[in-house]
């Protein structure tokens, strides 16, 4: 049962279709992200400023986890700390017997991973299903995720499809897009009969008790919305201070991890419903889950919470292109899985991974926050000596290398004698040694130890000055200690503080793209992702292409939401289309789950990523947008804005209203539903909507019914 | 050999060597030299240097690396330049050194100033502006980027400017920044994974057919060079120094004499 990284490490090696998918997807996910960065103005000072964000978060904790508390407590979410993973399984398990729960649909958490809670919830009688298409054939197959943000990745297409053929249904087809249709088919029955919904947390932003989800798939925003009981389980690194940090981590995510500008979705979830929303879960619990986390605040190892969960170092990592997620044998892999697992579960079970690295620093160059994995793998490795968690051979044999370096004549003695030896031996009599030789030997041929080194070289050349080249009065030890601090404190400031990186922070506000015409902006982002934006001239015009697309759907009703731009309904009903409207008394989701579209109008735009927002409200549900395969957005062109930082003002002032009710949930939706899941192919129409259409109403526009 | 403005330069340096060159690579060592001072730089070896520290350092032994370094601090004492043919041992004089004496001001001070001396061979070159090596190197020459040398002290830009001026026809080695799977100890602690990413990196030099394959760090050519044996394969193997120095000159492999 108990293997070392080296035996998982070469099964993964000699498993061909592994190597080729791990190839083919940190390939594709490396360049993705490069490509993504380059839409920015500044890359560099846009991860610094991320960067920024995270230390300072870290360096006030308590202060912004106070902030978060108070705020969900006003929201009337429920908060429930977790000390470990049995109290927080007990709490989930809790609140599910409560509310008699006989299914739980769930969205991909790491923290749920970390704590087992499926075997858990299984266990006591509840059925979970996994919604993430990845992690559903990763439930299927009784396996666990090998990266991030790609759970299944290990798994190549004729996998899948055996999978379902044995799982799911037996005539399932073969291609990615068939495979998906099943699965929408399938889980979108769970999803509207299950009575709570578990979900993860990417960001809690502290000021406004808002609790964000970073998706594609349109999975998150079904877990959060139709069962009535919403449990989100995080760690405290999770927390962001304000909206506009948000959105500013939020720009860097994406781009790191699949190399979009935006997922999908951006669903930023404050409290329950509102009494006057249609939908929407009547009860939000907080699971925060310690779980080994707070013991190493104030420890070197602190700047590991830093990270956002992209897993660009995993795809960066040469190791983890070599060998794979599941070689590291934890919820967390690659390099800051190296660090991570070792924090949470401890050196004794985890002690191996901080040495399976060649501390290349590949990952901290990707990383979006600049985690500076390279120096936490060696604190690691640090603490691994001082707990002598490591061998005894390999603690004694670098003590006596330290021991013959310091002493130059033994040192040369050493390395003569060792050439002596070297004679007598070769690679094939090498392979067969134990220890560091032996493991040389295995795919190289050993190093030949110089016949003259270069020290003798130099000696024979009786070249130059062989002792030092300052006075002694230079070294003695003679300066006064505070002379000395005057001296260094400016050769320090520079050379302070070991790292991998060399790069200062740019000063000043964020450099942006200016975007001139954001209407035009906005099109071209958008149809680069799903379809083309029309542009109507009259009134007249609007109604023959509102028609036209829902003629698509003749046989299905149409979902309006209220309060659109122009009214579209008494067109629809004219022309005979069952027209769904907003229910007044809670959601009428299987009505609306029979339509073919789903109109609604916009509350912003935005024209660098080319996305539409959304925020829930009387009148508003959130499944007009979700449930449907095809979504229309009506947009005011006054509503487009040029950047995604150009929102923050507005959540703000949305989100902490004077008076009246804020909304519970405010999307950001950028393309179709979307996964990459099934060998890396991507499908649209997952678990939400296929196709998404707009239409910009100019703001000259006469709006008047013709 | 030529120099833009030959009263800039140091008229002498000190040489740190570095363990696995004085050892396995001696070559590297007297290229280095003969690049020096054919550039009118007087040379400084001091024999007591061993090792920089960094295998202690890499693999948990701080207070190992701290004692190694501490009783070579005299040795690199001074006011001139000292010159790592390699990354690694550079990244671990010039950016670990110093943060290694906390709690001994005397050591820290003495640290941060040694520190701040440290330059990599070829940025040395580039520094006091070599324009010409007096030399070419034919075929087809290709560099890897050695990943202390590259994110360690943040350069990519020297020794390529350095190659330019000796190779007849420098390539772009395909991923070039990825490692070539050393790692100090983690080559034999994972042996088959550090083999696995050899055999990429030489495929990468082999599918564009270099001639030569250029590292700028010992380590990098300890683990290349046992796997180009292994193979059999016709890619040659050079320190960036042997490659600036040119062929025949002093420090020239004998195995590749033209």
């Amino acid at each position: 049962m108990n293997t070392t990284f080296n035996q998982r490490a070469n099964s993964a090696l000699v498993n061909i279709p592994l190597q080729e998918a791990l190839q083919a997807a940190t390939g594709k996910f490396a360049n993705l992200r490069v490509q993504a960065f380059e839409s920015t103005a500044a890359p560099l000072a846009l991860r610094a400023k991320a960067r920024e964000i995270r230390r300072k978060t870290f360096d006030e904790l308590d202060i912004h986890l106070e902030t978060l508390f108070k705020n969900l407590k006003n929201l009337g979410v429920h908060i429930h700390p977790a000390a470990d993973a049995e109290s927080a399984k007990r709490i989930v398990l809790d609140i599910a017997r409560k509310h008699g729960v006989k299914t739980v649909v769930k969205s991909k958490s790491m923290a749920s991973e970390e704590i087992h809670l499926n075997q858990a919830l299984e266990a006591a009688g509840i059925t979970p299903y996994e919604t993430d298409l990845g992690e559903w054939i990763l439930q299927l197959a009784n396996e666990t995720p090998s990266h991030l943000v790609a759970p299944a990745i290990h798994k190549t297409l004729k996998q899948v499809q055996d999978l379902f053929r044995e799982k799911v249904d037996p005539n399932s087809g073969s291609d990615p897009q068939e495979l998906t249709s099943i699965a929408r088919e399938k889980l979108r029955t769970e999803f509207m009969r299950a009575g709570m919904g578990i979900s993860g947390v990417n960001f809690a932003v502290a000021e406004t008790g808002t609790l964000c989800l970073v998706t594609n798939e349109g999975n998150g925003r079904l877990v959060t919305t139709l069962p009535k009981v919403h449990v989100a389980i995080m760690g405290f690194e999770k927390v962001v201070p304000t909206l506009r940090d948000t959105l500013t981590l939020l720009s860097v995510l994406p781009r790191s991890a699949t190399g979009q500008k935006l997922t999908s979705y951006f669903t930023m979830l404050t409290g329950p419903r509102r009494e006057n929303e249609a939908d929407g879960p009547d009860e939000v619990h907080l699971v925060l889950l310690d779980g080994g986390r707070s013991r190493h605040l104030g420890t070197p190892f602190q700047e590991a919470f830093h990270c956002i969960r992209c897993g660009a170092c995993q795809n960066a990592c040469p190791v983890f292109q070599t060998v794979g997620g599941h070689t590291y044998d934890s919820v967390y892999g690659g390099p800051i899985g190296s660090i991570l697992s070792p924090m949470l579960r401890g050196l004794e079970v985890s002690g191996e991974l901080p040495a399976a690295s060649s501390l290349c620093g590949a990952c901290m160059e990707v990383c979006p926050v600049f985690v500076d994995i390279p120096r936490m793998l060696l604190e690691m490795r640090e603490a691994r000596t001082a707990k002598k968690n490591n061998a005894f051979f390999e603690r004694f044999s670098f003590r006596l290398l330290g021991m013959a370096m310091r002493k130059p004549f033994i040192w040369e003695m050493g390395f003569k004698t060792a050439s002596i030896f070297s004679r007598f031996m070769n690679t094939q009599t090498a392979a067969w040694l134990p220890g560091p030789l032996g493991a040389w030997a295995q795919g190289r041929e050993l190093p030949k130890i110089a016949k003259k080194s270069f020290r003798a070289r130099w000696r024979e050349q009786k070249r130059g000055v062989t002792g030092s080249s300052a006075t002694l009065s230079d070294i003695s030890r003679t300066d006064s200690p505070d002379a000395i601090v005057e001296k260094t404190h400016h050769a320090l400031e520079s050379a302070h503080g070991l790292s991998h990186g060399s790069f200062e922070a740019p000063e000043g506000p964020l450099p942006e793209i200016t975007v001139p015409d954001t209407a035009a902006r906005f099109s071209t982002e958008f149809e680069a992702i799903a379809n083309p934006v029309h542009h109507p001239n009259s009134m007249e015009d609007v109604r023959e292409y509102v028609l036209n697309l829902a003629a698509k759907w003749k046989e299905y009703p149409v979902a309006v939401s209220d309060g659109l731009p122009i009214e579209v309904a008494g067109w629809l009903m004219d022309e005979g289309f069952d027209v769904i409207s907003p229910a007044n008394d809670g959601d009428n989701r299987d009505a609306i789950a029979r339509c073919g579209i789903g109109i609604t109008g916009c509350d912003w735009a935005i024209a660098e990523t080319g996305s539409i927002v959304l925020r829930s409200g009387p009148g508003h549900p959130r499944l007009h947008s979700l449930l449907p395969e095809t979504h229309l957005a009506l947009i005011p062109e006054k509503n487009i804005l040029p950047h995604i930082s150009s929102l923050g003002p507005e959540l703000e002032r949305v989100l902490t209203p004077e008076e009246g009710a804020s909304p519970s949930c405010i999307n950001i939706i950028t393309g179709p539903s979307r996964s990459a899941d099934i060998a890396l192919t991507l499908i649209k129409g997952v678990h939400g909507p296929r196709d998404v259409f707009a239409i910009i109403i100019p703001t000259t526009f006469n709006t008047e019914n013709p | 050999m030529s120099l833009e403005s030959p009263e800039d330069r140091p008229k002498r340096v000190l040489f740190f060597a570095t363990c696995l060159v004085d050892q396995f690579f001696p070559e590297v060592g007297e290229a280095t030299v003969h690049l020096l001072e054919s550039a009118d730089i007087e040379v400084i070896y001091p024999e007591g240097l061993t090792c920089c520290g960094l295998p202690h350092f890499n693999n948990g032994f701080r207070a190992e690396a701290r004692k190694t370094l501490e009783t070579q601090l005299h040795l690199l004492e001074g006011d001139i330049p000292i010159i790592a043919p390699s990354g690694s041992c550079g990244w671990m004089l010039k950016c670990v050194l110093p943060t290694l004496f906390t709690d001994d001001p005397w050591a820290r001070e003495k640290a941060a100033q040694i520190a701040g001396r440290v330059i990599e061979l070829s940025q040395f070159l580039c520094k006091i502006k070599m324009s010409d090596f007096g030399t070419t190197l034919p075929g087809k020459t290709v560099y890897h980027d050695s990943c202390h040398l590259l994110r360690g002290m943040g350069e990519n830009q020297t020794p390529r400017q350095c190659l330019d001026l000796v190779a007849e026809n420098r390539e772009e080695l395909p991923n070039s920044d990825r490692c070539c799977g050393f790692g100090g100890s983690f080559c034999v602690k994972f042996p088959e994974v550090s083999c696995a990413m050899l055999e990429d990196k030489i495929k990468s030099a082999e599918t564009i057919d270099a001639n030569w394959l250029v590292a700028a760090d010992a380590g990098c050519m300890l683990q290349i060079a046992g796997g180009l044996s292994r193979r059999d394969s016709n890619i040659k193997l050079l320190h960036l120094a042997q490659a600036l120095a040119g062929p025949n000159n002093p420090g020239w492999p004998e195995e590749y004499r033209l």
